[in-house]
């Protein structure tokens, strides 16, 4: 019996911050149709289909994701291959309508209503594989699912679980389950949902736990491959998860060492061999769209000619065969060539960013520069709270990034401007 | 603090320089003048470069010797690094700890200050009091800013998008909210539906109920006809009909057969025969015997033909053997064996006599003419010879052919012989023993013959009275040889031939003896056979005709007689059958065959009116048992209708109203279908229907059964004007139906359409990317408002820092530099410089100075700054044109500043391409006894 796991297909929602590419291509419901179609394939087809929440993407959930998903597991059940699936906090009231809507036999939804529910998946008549799953009642579980497990009976078949948690945590809104907990129960493996990034979490003993992540990579944060796993199931026992490429975005975070590059040009050109690189490292037939998140890093005479660089760079075709890469943004993180050390003994403006910039690295920053940081944060706040950026605030759009800047980001913008003024009194010094 | 004092400089290697020598500096202030290009840049980048290697160019190459703390150092620029000699001892770290990024603030170039109007120069002492930096420049060249950077170019396309994903969700909620009344549509269109299923079932139950009033109808219409109209079959009439019929024809039959019967007895009577008739065999019998009758008499008649016609042929045979013999004689010399058998022995020997006369004939032909003047014994040794001649070995292949040759005659003699034999005589075999003797005899002679014995035997042959060959040679003796071969062979004939002579005259006395026995023979019996052969041939077949046509004389009488015998017999045979019949016998077979055709025709007479009795026996008898029949049948038809026997008035009424009755009955038995057929209907669309039948039931009776038999019967007989008032009722909400599902799929349409719509996924995708190019627009003001904050808070810090031991240094230097005619003031409440003029003791703004004393507070307070960085040793300063465009006044106050400066141990170097500004420091410095050094490039470097 052959299994596919996935999970956070997200349907209604595309890949982000792609530019000239067709939004098809890069919708979850295209890379849903591809894992349908792996599901089907001669080379790779399979019996049941698991999938571990979040399937329906809450900003699109009434019709279009909705419509994806029944399509997709009316198609698997024409050909006699049963879903499976738990409700994630995005999708659940989407998935027990689609359940009342499609045959038990089709599809089933696994622990409705927050309650671990058992299944049994039976061959010739015997018991092959037990799936055990729980489902969000709500959008917000701030409960630990775990602690209402079921006592399993005992058996010789294999099991599963399949649960949408916030795994490795113990508080969360999302179902905090820490992954002691999950390793303590009785199962041979656990099918994770809702953290978009997929990780064989490494086990000797069972239960594995395996969180499938996304097939469709949507954000910069979500670098890394990205598809579902095949599960083998022969002879009672569960095969190693293998994951299966299908995205059609990658992101990736490209970091580019220019230290020792005394020119703008050799920045450019060092930062170009890494993004072929990247392009030489393609995997799947279904990606299209490799998008980095350059970085240039180190430290060099250039840094304060990088500008040119980001714009050269940004007009540079990258691409191989149907795969093109795409710079979603380039971080300029170099430092000029600088004896922070010797500069921070001056009591000048140099010496004093030359501190600055030694107690950021040395994590001392709040301690030493709590008045510079009290008034960096303050007039970072008062750009986020500006009205133009009203649209972009996390209360309109949800997202994380568009949340109030914390420390963390204040910290990180001190650091960038500190050596941009560094190098722009580098630069003033030299013009003298 | 210790002084950095370059004594000497070697320039090894710099770009556009060949290799000089700057040597005996000065401790104080070194004036290196020249043309441009004659190195003095050179000279001042070999310096910073002495003094931070790894700010030099990295092909520059230099070696400096210098004092620093009293010991004499050298310092070796090589590849950007340098290594230092620090009193004999080689150090790997430089001396002096000031960072390179301080570098610059050892090399002023005052000519743009000078040039500068009063607010920047405030500035540039405010900047050079906090190091020298332009942090206002630096922050305005990185886009910072106080106020929160606002774009406008994208808050309208977002806005844009976001109204688009708010159109599409508020359709979506629209739809939603729609597609929640779809519980209440479908709740509507069930209740239409139900309402559909129990008007279908109430249809059939009121068309039960009608067809249910027309069979009663039927029934009571059928009940008004005589009850025996139920035993009538519709074919009665017909059977009424047809028995009458059959009874009067079966009548008819028997009548007539009885008719029949009697007629065909008379003519039975009338045929005068036996009771049991004439045999059909008999009449066979007499016809067969009458046919061999005819038979025999036609044959008897031939028979006596014949016989006269043999008789005349024994007769004619009788007169050919013997004229005068008769026929009784002949018969019994005939008839007389001994006679017979001398007549035969006489003609055996006669015709033994002749044959023996015959084989003399032929031989005498066969042996023909001979010539018998040689001697065959002779010829024979002349053949023997000249065999041997050929025999002996003349010539091998020659003798061979002899041999060959002598071989196949004698084998032809013997052959010859052995036919002789055979067919002549047997004695003739000795050509054939004289042959094979010849053949041994040459075989012999060949065998021991030599080869020169030839002519021997040609002398023995010639001996001989034998003719010899033409000449001696082998084909002559072949030819000869083969002469003598024949001539042999006819001589031996011809001996043979006088061998037979006494036989033939043996003959000859037979012959006689013969005729006499003839003339014996006629004188007994009257016969006397010829001897010749041909009499006696003719004789024999007489005797044998007469014989032969005696002996067929008598089969054709014994025939005859055989015939006549079997004649009599059929006559017998014939004419005891016709006793029988009491008829005269026949004499001859035409009368017989009248008598039995008369009897044949009696027969058949008879055998029709017997088989005519029979016949009307039967039909009568068949008669009979039909009119029984016929009864029975009429007696079972009237019972079946119920009437007495023969009451055909009454049959024929109630067959009047059969037609009708018979039509009331098919009209109660269709609806009796129609309204089966409806129940059934009624209860397949019931039991099809259940739930609405139940429902129906449930809501009608006010009970919760839900037995759909029971409900099917009660639907049977509910009454048609409750039916037809539920229908009406029902009626309404069916009605309902078609709308509701038509708004239903049209929901439905619209939400499986938007199911696999991606517009809100667009949308979004589409607010998303704005939402970035927004969020990147904030990120830049993340930036520019983070970085203005901290180049405030550095430029503060650095103020806060630096400017209170650089302005106490500053305002010491300051007043060093002017003789103390001029302190510095700082004035807290503005944060700026002020310079008190301690001469009018009044307090300038910066702006109030003169030039001259402008570039000195710049110099003191940037060698105050330069001091504060320090910490340990000083470095030397270099000046470059700082006269430059300067008035006297001007140029005599910078002179006094930087010779001050010199006062605090410090080396200046001051670069200039004006000569007279050479001459203006020698003229100062000499007068005010300062150590000073000049150094001419041209004449270093020797250009011209």
């Amino acid at each position: 019996m052959r299994i596919l796991c996935t999970g956070d297909l997200h349907l209604g929602r595309a890949s982000t911050k792609i530019t000239n590419l067709d939004q098809r291509t890069l919708s979850c419901s295209a890379a849903w149709d591809r894992i349908v179609r792996l599901a089907l394939d001669d080379d790779e087809r399979v019996d049941v289909v698991c999938l571990s929440g979040d399937l329906v993407d809450r900003q699109n959930r009434l019709y279009e994701g909705y419509g994806a998903l029944r399509d997709g597991i009316r198609r698997l059940a024409e050909h006699n291959v049963r879903v499976f699936a738990v409700a994630g906090n995005h999708d659940y009231d989407v998935l027990p309508r689609i359940a009342s809507e499609l045959d038990p036999e089709c599809f089933k939804l696994i622990g409705a209503g927050g309650e671990w529910e058992e299944v049994c998946i039976y061959v010739d008549g015997k018991p092959a594989l037990r799936l055990v799953g729980w489902s969000y009642p709500s959008g917000e579980v701030k409960e630990n699912p775990l602690r209402c497990f079921p006592s399993l009976s005992s058996t010789e078949t294999p099991t599963i679980a399949i649960l949408h948690a916030d795994a490795g945590t113990s508080a969360s809104v999302y179902a905090p389950v820490p992954l002691d907990d999950l390793r303590a129960q009785p199962v041979d493996m656990w099918l994770l949902g809702h953290i978009h990034l997929s990780n064989d979490y490494p086990s000797d003993n069972r239960p594995m736990i395996l969180n499938p992540g996304s097939p469709q990579a949507m954000h910069p944060e979500e670098p890394g491959m990205h598809g579902p796993w095949i599960i083998e199931l022969s002879n009672g026992r569960l095969s190693r998860p293998i994951q299966v490429p299908i995205s059609s975005v990658t992101y990736c975070v490209v970091p580019v060492d220019v230290s020792r590059c005394e020119t703008a040009l050799e920045c450019q050109n060092r930062a170009s061999e890494a993004l072929e690189v990247e392009l030489d490292m393609v995997t799947g037939d279904a990606l299209r769209v490799i998008s980095c998140r350059v970085r240039l890093e180190g430290e060099t005479d250039a840094h304060g000619d990088l500008d040119g660089v980001v714009e050269a760079l940004r007009e540079q075709p990258f691409r191989r065969g149907d795969v093109q890469l795409d710079i979603e943004r380039i971080d300029i993180a170099t430092t000029p060539i600088i004896d922070l050390l010797a500069l921070a003994k001056c009591a000048d403006a140099m010496g004093t960013l030359a501190r600055v910039l030694i107690s950021i690295d040395n994590g001392t920053v709040r301690e030493s520069y709590p008045e510079l940081l009290e008034s960096v944060a303050a007039k970072v706040r008062e750009v986020h709270s500006t009205k133009v950026y009203m649209q972009i605030r996390d209360s309109a759009t949800g997202s994380s990034e568009d949340c109030v800047p914390d420390d963390d980001l204040v910290i990180s913008l001190l650091k960038q401007e500190c050596r941009n003024l560094l190098a722009a009194l580098r630069s003033e010094e030299v013009a003298r | 603090m210790n002084a950095w004092w370059f004594t000497r400089l070697d320039i090894e290697r710099m770009p556009g320089c060949d290799r000089f020598t700057l040597d005996g500096l000065s401790s104080g202030i070194n004036i290196i003048s020249g043309p441009n290009a004659s190195g003095k840049s050179t000279t001042a980048r070999a310096i910073t470069g002495l003094l931070w290697p790894s700010k030099a160019g990295s092909e520059d190459e230099a070696t400096a010797s210098f004092y620093l703390d009293g010991c004499e150092c050298r310092v070796v620029l090589h590849k950007r690094r340098g290594s230092y000699i620090i009193g004999g001892t080689e150090e790997a770290s430089c001396p002096h700890t000031v960072p390179e990024e301080r570098m610059q603030a050892y090399t002023l170039a005052l000519p743009d200050l000078i040039n500068s109007d009063n607010a920047e120069f405030a500035r540039a002492i405010h900047q050079a009091a906090s190091g020298g930096y332009d942090l206002d420049s630096a922050a305005a060249a990185l886009q910072y800013r106080s106020d929160p950077y606002k774009p406008t170019n994208h808050k309208n396309e977002l806005k844009k998008h976001s109204d688009t994903v708010e159109t599409i969700r508020k359709a979506e909620g629209e739809l939603n909210n729609r597609e929640s009344s779809l519980e209440r549509l479908r709740a509507r269109r069930a209740q239409a539906d139900m309402a559909i299923s129990q008007l279908k079932i109430l249809n059939e139950a009121l068309e039960c109920a009608a067809r249910s009033a027309e069979m009663l109808d039927a029934e009571a219409a059928l009940d008004r006809f005589d009850a025996r109209m139920d035993n009538l079959l519709p074919n009665d009439a017909e059977t009424l009909q047809r028995l009458k019929t059959q009874h009067a024809e079966l009548f008819k039959k028997k009548s007539e057969a009885v008719d029949a019967f009697h007629s065909a007895r008379r003519q039975l009577n009338s045929c005068a025969l036996p009771i049991g008739g004439v045999p059909g065999s008999h009449i066979n019998e007499l016809n067969s015997h009458h046919a061999e009758w005819q038979r025999l008499a036609m044959q008897l008649k031939q028979e006596q033909s014949n016989l006269a016609s043999v008789e005349g042929r024994q007769r004619n045979a009788l007169q050919s053997i013997a004229d005068e013999i008769d026929e009784s004689r002949l018969s019994s010399i005939v008839d007389s064996p001994e006679v017979v058998q001398e007549l035969l022995d006489y003609a055996q020997e006669a015709t033994q006599l002749n044959a023996d006369y015959d084989a003399q004939s032929a031989v005498k032909s066969w042996v023909g003419d001979t010539d018998t003047s040689t001697n065959l014994y002779k010829a024979r040794d002349a053949l023997f010879l000249l065999m041997q001649w050929l025999s002996r070995p003349e010539s091998t292949t020659r003798q061979h052919g002899i041999h060959w040759l002598v071989a196949s005659a004698c084998g032809g003699a013997a052959c010859l012989g052995v036919a002789l034999a055979l067919l002549v005589n047997p004695g003739l075999c000795v050509i054939s023993l004289i042959s094979v003797a010849i053949m041994l005899i040459f075989l012999m002679r060949r065998g021991s013959s030599k080869p020169g014995e030839r002519e021997s035997i040609k002398l023995s042959f010639t001996e001989l009275p034998v003719q010899g060959p033409k000449t001696w040679t082998e084909d002559s003796v072949r030819e000869r040889i083969t002469e003598l071969q024949t001539l042999c062979t006819k001589l031996e004939r011809f001996t043979y031939w006088q061998s037979l002579d006494p036989k033939l005259r043996e003959l000859d006395e037979c012959k006689k003896a013969l005729d006499q026995r003839a003339r014996d023979l006629l004188a007994r019996f009257g016969i006397a056979p010829s001897i010749d052969r041909v009499d006696l041939i003719i004789f024999a077949e007489a005797i044998n005709r007469w014989l032969a046509a005696g002996d067929e004389a008598e089969g054709q009488r014994e025939r005859c007689k055989r015939i006549e015998q079997d004649a009599f017999t059929c006559k017998n045979a014939i004419n005891e059958i016709l006793a029988r019949y009491n008829i005269d016998p026949a004499d001859n077979p035409a009368a017989a065959l009248a008598t039995i055709r008369d009897l044949d025709q009696r027969k058949q007479a008879f055998d029709k009116a017997r088989s005519d009795i029979r016949r009307a026996v039967a039909v009568i008898g068949e008669a009979r048992k039909g009119i029984f029949r016929s009864d029975t049948e009429r007696d079972a038809f009237y019972n079946r209708i119920g009437t007495v026997v023969d009451d055909e008035v009454t049959v024929t009424n109630l067959l009047t109203d059969l037609a009708a009755f018979t039509t009331a009955k098919e009209t109660l038995r269709n609806r009796q279908a129609v309204l089966a057929s409806c129940e059934r209907r009624l209860s397949d669309t019931a039991s099809l229907f259940s739930d609405a039948a139940i429902d129906w039931y449930q809501s009608n009776t006010n009970s919760a059964s839900d037995n759909i038999s029971q409900i099917i019967s009660l639907l049977r007989i509910s009454p048609a004007s409750d039916i037809q008032s539920q229908i009406d009722n029902l009626q309404i909400i069916a009605n309902q139906r078609s709308d509701a599902h038509d708004a239903i799929l049209k929901i439905e349409t619209e939400v499986e359409m938007e199911r696999q719509s991606c517009d809100l996924a667009n949308a979004i995708s589409d607010l998303e990317t704005c939402r970035d190019v927004l969020r990147n627009e904030r990120s830049k003001g993340y930036a520019a408002a983070a970085g203005w904050a901290l180049a405030d808070y550095v430029k503060r810090e650095a103020e806060r820092a630096s400017l209170p031991a650089v302005f106490n240094r500053a305002g010491e230097l300051f007043a060093e530099i002017t003789n103390n005619d001029y302190k510095l003031d700082f004035d807290h409440r503005k944060v700026a410089f002020r310079a008190v003029d301690t001469r009018r003791n009044r307090s300038l703004t910066l702006d109030e100075l003169s030039s001259g004393t402008r570039i000195q507070l710049l110099l003191a307070v940037r060698v105050a700054f330069v001091e504060q960085q320090e910490q340990g040793v000083k470095l030397p300063i270099i000046l470059d044109e700082t006269l430059a465009t300067s008035d006297d006044d001007r140029a005599d106050k910078i002179i006094q500043a930087v010779t001050a400066l010199t006062r605090t141990g410090r080396q200046v170097f001051y670069f200039t391409a004006q000569p007279h500004e050479v001459e203006k420091w020698r003229s100062h410095l000499s007068e005010c006894g300062a150590g000073f050094h000049c150094a001419d490039m041209s004449e270093i470097r020797q250009l011209n």
